[in-house]
């Protein structure tokens, strides 16, 4: 079972749920044998699970795109490629042609309509995934898996790396496994490849003007996409109701509160998990999962 | 008169980044013009309450779509797709708008010619008047379109034409998220960085590496800690890093409620917190930027 | 010798300098052989994703030119096309007319640009 954590607005706490949500369903499944729960971060462009979540690193894989390389002897500099290419990555000088790799999608186009066969596709370097085992500070510890990639600096679409993740994710762990994706922030391409094909999407927002305006767009997505879907409040208690109000209009679930306490923000900022210190942010989680099994029953 | 851009920027979301904006236009009145470039999660028109004055659609990009009468059900163009947006249903091929990248290359194979791309409403651009004597530039972004730096220049650029025609000193610009491309447009050219931060463990990664992305544009970068009493400790490093990296220290803000009570009441801080050490020191902020800036 | 204006609007020798390159409204292009001033419009390009100087490049290489001049900037992309091309860059013309920006080129007023300003 995929589950993603998203929301629309950065900094509400996508992360802080991920992280300890997965850390706790680790911890109550750690009797029945085969049971598993796997973290991956596909926060890609700025993975920060991992200050949290630390474990023993299991495999550690770079991940590569296809991409156009020039073939000079093959070339007649008849400027195909560069009408072809709807996204700028290619010029023609008088003598050589330039790719920018940086630009490309790798939507082969160029490549196979290209009449002298000269612009081969070549793999290329654009992030590095990590596979960590046994969560080094967690007491129970071995059944929790966490995942993350991260973007090399220069690269402008984290998308193919998401993609690449989430199919390294779905070879290695059976269906059943407990999935859950920490997602990027906002309503654009990234967060559209991490949660299109989840079982089941958590918004996590605060009830404030910001809180509420952005988690509309986030609905809105989610929506679009035909996803099943319900919400998490983080910082409850300050703020305003204008979200609780809002979900109660549109019928929406709202399946927990994290309460709002200095504690736990100087927990976080501290790099610290906060279920195993905070009881009331516990019976959250436990809240929270239950209604995850609800969906996967 | 040369205009000066401000830009306030965070890496990470959450450390306050659009609340300290919202007080510098405040605090500026009508001596500027705001430009709000976080498109992804446009915000600050919930504190600065335009009245959407004037309006335009946006378009970037391509998707493909298929005419079904010329349609052939050859196959070609699934199977060449990369992205896995064509399928076929009923005997009919669809594009899925969503995973199409608008590459163009089903378009340009098509033996029967039954595909066109098509240009695709990425988002909406509003020119405003605020409720603070001023002109606010903001945009939306359309569901599943690409946050390219397209959208961002474009903000800049009407604030930038508004302030020249109006004679205003200066433009302050609410940056985007992340180290990509949007954050990249929003801070190229501009004179002065602020970078808002928290002291925490994400926070402090964050702010360093966008730090090290605005020292390759050379602009000047000054910082603003919020939240500086939560983790003494790390506020200490964080000090540390911005002495050795040449940025000047701003301002520090307590760790406070009053920024969201603020926000729910529909204002910004400044204004909803007067005379505490937040508006004081915000205050003294928007005067060391405008110091720094000349 | 062909060159390169960056411009806002398409007011011939009055038309004032852009200060960005690859999405500038439109290039001038003067050839000093012919002394013809030929407008060709970049909005298109303007509304590109990314990539915007790699395109406004391919038009000065089009168009056979010797030098390009902006009013205040010159992307990586833009400048490595061009760079490659042999076509000199002068980025310091600032928002003057075209005129003006010409008379100040053959009065070798402005210095080359030999590396990308980001």
């Amino acid at each position: 079972m995929k589950i993603a954590i998203a929301s629309g607005k950065g900094g509400t706490g996508k992360t802080t749920l991920s992280t300890n949500l997965a850390a706790y369903i680790s911890e109550t499944i750690s009797n029945d044998s085969n049971g598993q729960v796997v973290l991956v971060d596909l926060d890609v462009e700025e993975p920060n699970s991992g200050l949290f979540i630390k474990g023993d690193i299991l495999k550690d894989e770079y991940k590569y795109r296809a991409t156009p390389v020039w073939d000079s002897n093959k070339c007649t500099l008849c400027g195909e490629c560069k009408t072809i290419c709807n996204f700028n990555a290619i010029a023609q000088l008088p003598n050589t042609i330039l790719i920018f790799s940086e630009l490309c999608h790798s939507c082969f186009a160029c490549s196979e309509l290209c009449p002298e066969q000269a612009l081969p596709m070549v793999d290329k370097r654009m992030g590095v995934l990590k596979h960590y085992q046994q969560a080094g500070n967690l007491p129970n510890n071995d059944k929790l898996t966490f995942i993350e990639s991260r973007l090399d600096i220069g690269e402008i679409s984290a998308v193919p790396l998401i993609k690449q993740t989430i199919e390294y994710v779905e070879d290695n762990f059976s269906d059943e496994i407990i999935k859950i994706f920490d997602s990027p922030p906002g309503t654009s391409c990234p967060v559209i490849e991490t949660i299109k094909d989840a079982d089941f999407v958590i918004l996590v927002t605060e009830p404030t003007p910001f809180g509420l305006h952005d988690l509309k767009l986030a609905v809105e997505t989610v929506k679009e996409l035909g996803r099943e879907f319900a919400i998490v409040i983080n910082r409850y208690g300050i703020g305003d109701n204008g979200v609780e109000q809002y979900c109660l209009e549109n019928n929406i679930q709202i399946i927990g509160k994290i309460p709002n306490m200095r504690q736990a923000a100087s927990l976080y900022s501290q790099g610290e998990l906060l279920y195993d210190k905070i009881p009331a942010i516990k019976e959250q989680l436990v809240l929270i999962y239950q209604a995850i099994n609800r969906i996967n029953r | 008169m040369k205009n000066k851009e401000i830009v306030v920027i965070s890496g990470k979301g959450g450390t306050g980044k659009t609340s300290v904006t919202a007080s510098l236009a405040f605090l500026a009145g009508n001596e500027a013009v705001i430009a709000d470039c976080d498109v992804d999660a446009a915000d600050m028109h919930l504190l600065l309450m335009p009245d959407l004055a004037h309006s335009e659609e946006f378009f970037s990009g391509q998707t493909a779509s298929i005419n079904n009468a010329l349609c052939t059900n050859c196959g070609l163009c699934q199977s060449i797709c990369r992205f896995k947006a064509i399928s076929n249903s009923n005997d009919n091929y669809v594009i899925n708008k969503i995973d199409c990248e608008g590459c163009g290359y089903c378009a340009r194979i098509c033996p029967s010619g039954a595909i066109k791309m098509e240009d695709s409403h990425t988002g909406s651009l509003h020119i405003s008047n605020s409720r603070m004597n001023n002109t606010l530039v903001h945009a939306e972004l359309q569901i599943a379109a690409e946050n390219s730096g397209k959208l961002v220049t474009k903000v800049r650029q009407e604030a930038k034409r508004i302030a020249k025609e109006t004679n205003t000193e200066y433009i302050i610009i609410d940056g985007s998220p992340g180290i990509g491309c949007p954050v990249v447009a929003s801070i190229t050219g501009t004179s002065f960085v602020v970078i808002v931060t928290e002291p925490t463990v994400s926070g402090y990664h964050d702010l360093s590496r966008i730090s090290e992305l605005v020292k390759k544009f050379n602009i000047k970068m000054g910082c603003v800690i919020n939240k500086s009493d939560l983790n003494t400790q790390l506020t200490y490093q964080i000090k540390e890093f911005l002495i050795s990296n040449n940025i000047e220290l701003l301002t520090e803000l307590p760790y406070d409620n009053v920024f969201t009570k603020a926000i729910t009441a529909g204002k910004t801080v400044v204004e909803y917190a007067t005379k505490s050490v937040i508006e004081t020191n915000l205050a003294k902020c928007w005067d060391k930027i405008k110091i720094g800036v000349q | 010798m062909n060159i390169i204006f960056a411009v806002q609007n398409n007011d011939g020798w009055d038309s004032i300098i852009s200060l960005k390159y690859g999405r500038a409204k439109g290039f001038f292009c003067y050839s000093q052989e012919t002394d013809e001033l030929t407008y060709y419009s970049n909005e298109e390009n303007q509304n590109a994703g990314h990539g915007a100087g790699i395109n406004a490049a391919q038009i000065a290489i089009n168009q056979k030119a010797s030098v390009v001049i902006t009013g205040g900037s010159m992307g990586p992309k833009a400048f490595e096309v061009l760079n490659k091309a042999n076509i000199k860059m002068f980025t310091q013309a600032g928002e003057v007319s075209v005129l003006v920006a010409y008379s100040n080129f053959k009065d070798n007023k402005y210095n080359q640009v030999l590396a990308s300003d980001k």
